[in-house]
């Protein structure tokens, strides 16, 4: 995919309003109200908030899948509703909306082919990224036979296939395992060395406040508050918590830092061992595995 | 993107239990027209089987394909919006495409069914329809058939047909069926006890033909059953039933695939399947000549009957041609509309 040669955002949304009818009378009722978003090159934003709070609805339209009700949605200077700028959105959705008759290989080159991309670069593309998402193995299976994380990870092969300029990804870590979560942290790298923007989608704060540029909680259809995850935690008076990762502590180690803690008037409040400890867990547990 | 999504159309229009269904039912059909029908003289014989295979599997054939078609949009608006909506491609390419899919299923499948009509020794040349001329009368019943009309033959014609009806209020009635060329006359004569087709060879020569049909014994109420008589010619081959059949069928599943497909953008499959079905009952049971030859649907029931009388079909019309591709066009849009609109339905 060619880079566009404008100097204008790489997602600029103004007054996005969104509605669907409900009911017998088919009123409408209002899902997003008044949505004003910006997005730079390579900016890596994070959308956060509760179930039903419009985020997949938001992510829906940003990525020309439903037609909003008013407003404007530009992906570098053009209209969404045009066949450049949705050529350079990359989307993937909440649920894993691929056929479960086609290979994983036939879902991706049928990507390709809507995306309008030559057929050649399209086979090509497909095994790089099937590849790099860890299922050449997988390539020509169905996707019946698929698990829940390796649809995910198709999902993200099949959003990138194109080499998008920006990339939307609602929950994208939903069902993914250790070795997914890998995959999914190289490709949003990779996508953000290329100058790709970002919008990642989750109701896990965890998930993004490490990686993302800029944060934005959205409650009942409105961005209720947006900017870099620390400032935004600490004006929202979150600051007090501290998550210490500790390698080889036991139980005494542990004691004495309670101990310690409570000298300086902190209280701890709970000890978990966290996913990260997983992560290298299975990590080592599979390259012991390995011959 | 077309040919790519119409593969997909194409293989979710025919499942493997459709063609497990298609294939059975074509085995038992074959199976028992071997055991049936016996005393009958073979080329009537012939003739009855080719109907019931034809008539059977089509019928099948499209219940369960443009089910299958209504389903395609359904599939599109609960599952394929998410994975493509948001690609270039616009929703026309996508209900085209769909469209295309299950038509290429639809031909061939009719295909396959021309094959197992055909899969036996090639029979006698039959006699082959070159055009259906409407009468001036109604087809109402009167207790002494009469019918004195002029026609034009379409050239190459040595034949007419006209089907008749008959109330028993006796056990029979003698009929008589006459075609009049200048001074050369043609006639035939034959006892109906139920409904039938009667025959009767043109004189030679050109120009027009008068026909007269009138009863010349009998207490049975005889009608004409269709007002319009039938032209025919000699076929070059048997094996042209088969391939005017599966034509008319093509063009038919054609249209209703479409219809279906554009229903099944705004109506749950089984609604969308039935209600396109539906369109093609007046075709089916109406005695018209109107909808045999203007709806797309109409030749493919005229070709059954055709079939079953031992005739090859009429090729279609151009009328049947225009508002096939008509049909297609305007539900294709509807359909274009239907996908783009997906979540207000959903």
């Amino acid at each position: 995919m060619a880079r566009p040669q404008t100097h204008a955002p790489a997602l600029e949304v103004r007054g996005l309003i969104q509605a669907f009818p409900r009911g017998f009378w088919l009123r409408e009722e209002r899902v997003l109200h008044s949505v004003d978003l910006t997005l730079a090159p390579g900016e890596f934003l994070g959308l956060v908030g509760p179930n039903g709070s419009g985020k997949s609805t938001l992510l829906r339209v940003l990525a020309g899948v439903d037609a909003p009700r008013a407003g404007s949605v530009l992906v570098h200077g053009d209209d969404i509703s045009t066949a450049a700028a949705r050529a350079r959105i990359g989307f993937l959705a909440d649920d894993s909306p691929y056929p479960p008759e086609l290979s994983a290989r036939a879902t991706l080159e049928l990507c390709g082919a809507f995306q309008r991309m030559p057929r050649e670069l399209c086979a090509e593309r497909a095994r790089v990224w099937l590849e790099r998402v860890g299922l050449a193995h997988a390539a020509q299976l169905e996707l019946a036979k698929f698990s829940r994380g390796m649809l995910r990870r198709l999902g993200l092969a099949a959003a990138l296939l194109h080499d998008p300029q920006v990339l939307l990804l609602d929950e994208p870590t939903a069902g993914l395992d250790a070795q997914g979560f890998d995959v999914f942290r190289d490709v949003l790298d990779g996508a953000r060395e290329r100058g790709a923007a970002l919008i990642v989608s989750s109701h896990l704060l965890t998930d993004l406040e490490r990686r993302c540029d800029r944060l934005a909680v959205m409650l009942d259809g409105r961005i209720v508050a947006q900017g870099a995850p620390l400032e935004l935690l600490a004006e929202l008076g979150s600051a007090a918590r501290v998550d210490l990762v500790l390698e080889g502590a036991g139980e005494p180690a542990l004691a004495e830092l309670r101990a310690r803690a409570a000298e300086l008037g902190a209280v701890v409040r709970g000890v978990e061992l966290s996913q990260s400890n997983l992560l290298e867990l299975y990590r080592r547990l599979r390259a012991r595995a390995k011959p | 993107m077309i040919a790519a999504f119409a593969r997909l159309a194409a293989r979710r229009c025919a499942p493997p239990r459709t063609l497990a269904i298609l294939a059975l039912s074509a085995l038992a059909l074959v199976w028992s027209n071997r055991e049936s029908a016996l005393g009958l003289d073979p080329a009537a014989r012939d003739a009855l089987a080719r109907r019931e295979l034809w008539a059977v599997l089509s019928a099948l054939g499209a219940a369960l394909l443009t089910h299958a078609a209504a389903s395609l949009a359904s599939d599109w608006r609960r599952r394929d919006v998410d994975a493509f909506g948001g690609a270039p491609q616009s929703r026309a390419t996508v209900a085209l495409a769909s469209w295309l899919g299950a038509w290429c299923v639809a031909c061939a499948l009719g295909a396959a069914m021309a094959l197992v009509c055909e899969a036996r020794p090639e029979g006698p040349t039959l006699a082959r329809e070159l055009g259906r001329a409407p009468l001036e009368t109604n087809a109402s019943a009167w207790d002494e058939v009469r019918l004195q009309t002029r026609l034009a033959p379409p050239e190459r014609a040595h034949s007419v047909e006209l089907r008749l009806g008959m109330i028993p209020l006796d056990v029979s009635a003698d009929v008589e069926l006459c075609a009049r060329r200048g001074e050369a006359v043609r006639c035939v004569e034959r006892r109906v006890s139920a409904s039938t087709a009667l025959r009767v060879e043109l004189p030679a020569g050109a120009g027009d033909i008068e026909l007269t049909l009138r009863r010349r014994a009998g207490g049975a109420v005889v009608f004409l059953a269709r007002d319009e008589a039938i032209w025919l010619g000699a076929a070059r081959s048997a094996r042209w039933v088969s391939a005017l059949t599966w034509l008319h069928l093509s063009l038919a599943l054609g249209a209703l695939l479409a219809l279906a497909f554009a229903l099944g953008a705004r109506l749950p499959p089984v609604l969308a399947a039935a209600s396109s079905l539906a369109l093609t009952l007046p075709a089916w049971l109406g005695e018209h000549a109107l909808w045999s030859a203007a709806s797309p649907w109409g030749g493919w029931f005229n070709a059954l009957d055709a079939v079953g009388r031992g005739s090859a079909p009429a090729a279609p019309g151009a009328a049947q041609y225009a508002t096939a591709l008509g049909v297609v066009a305007v539900s294709l849009a509807l359909a274009a509309r239907g996908l783009q609109t997906w979540r207000t339905s959903r």
